[in-house]
């Protein structure tokens, strides 16, 4: 067996990185919204990861350099092909309430589980597509991949109480329109 | 210690967010507080639900793809 010091720059860059692979993707597929757009995002940015490789040091977090380097190459790509996509509106972020008490805890907590297991990935998805894009990220950051505020703040490039109510928001947001789709349809979500 | 206080603090606590003694407080309060023990465990309801559903696998043809490219 190789050790540490024999290991090729390759080597290390796969054992390294390429465990982010799945995350990194599922994060592209909320930015781009589209599975082909996604996997080119993510290949450009293994590319510039292993460009940048050479000065990356040891012990940096790996994981959120990935992530930081994948959202900025999605936000150049969109400034570049001026595909941008129309800004979702936000007026609802100061409509909402301060204090996040859901809709649906009238009902006490069996039917929210029930709501809970009705829940599909696309109903999760739509309702996310519907939030601004910093909002979504932080979202997404946080409760899908696991990032501290501090992480959040770092790849996203923004205060990290900025990150705190992007959350707070975001999150009591999509709740609310996951609800709202809900009780809308009885008790039914559809896809 | 009171109700409101879980709720300004609802997410950063389900985030893991709020320092040890804030945490401890709203833990306390929860053993003896219905209300926000329900508000608090929807929450990680929630959260649980939308990381499960979320979770994807990148294709096989990405990965090999990849690999490919640190080859070159
Ligand atoms: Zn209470």
């Amino acid at each position: 067996m190789a050790s540490e010091s024999h290991k090729t720059d390759k080597e290390r860059f796969e054992e390294e990185v390429l465990q982010f692979l799945n995350g990194l993707y599922g994060y592209a597929l909320h930015l781009t919204r589209n599975p082909e757009d996604a996997c080119d995002l993510v290949q450009e940015t293994y590319a510039r990861a292993f460009k940048a490789w050479k000065q990356y040091t040891l012990g940096t977090n790996a994981k959120a350099w990935l992530f930081a380097i994948l959202r900025n190459t999605f936000l150049n790509q969109r400034r570049s092909t001026k595909r941008r996509p129309t800004e979702v509106p936000c007026d609802w972020v100061d409509e909402l309430p301060r204090e996040d008490v859901p809709q649906l805890l009238r009902f006490g907590p069996d039917p929210y589980d029930k709501f809970l297991n009705d829940l599909l990935a696309e109903n999760i998805e739509e309702g996310l597509a519907l939030l601004p894009e910093t909002f979504r990220s932080a979202v997404v950051l946080c409760d899908v991949e696991g990032f501290s505020y501090k992480e959040i703040a770092e790849i996203l490039d923004i205060p990290i109480g900025t990150v705190r109510s992007r959350i707070h928001r975001g999150r009591a947001r999509l709740r609310e329109l996951l609800e709202k789709w809900y009780l809308e349809g009885e008790g039914e979500l559809g896809s | 210690m009171s109700c409101s206080f879980v709720r300004d603090n609802l997410h950063d606590f389900v985030s893991g967010e709020l320092n040890s003694s804030d945490a401890e407080r709203i833990e306390n309060h929860l053993q003896s507080c219905e209300s926000c023990r329900a508000c608090v465990s929807n929450m990680h309801g929630f959260r649980s639900r939308v990381r499960n559903l979320l979770k994807m696998t990148a294709p096989q043809e990405l990965r090999d793809s990849i690999l490919m490219k640190t080859s070159e």
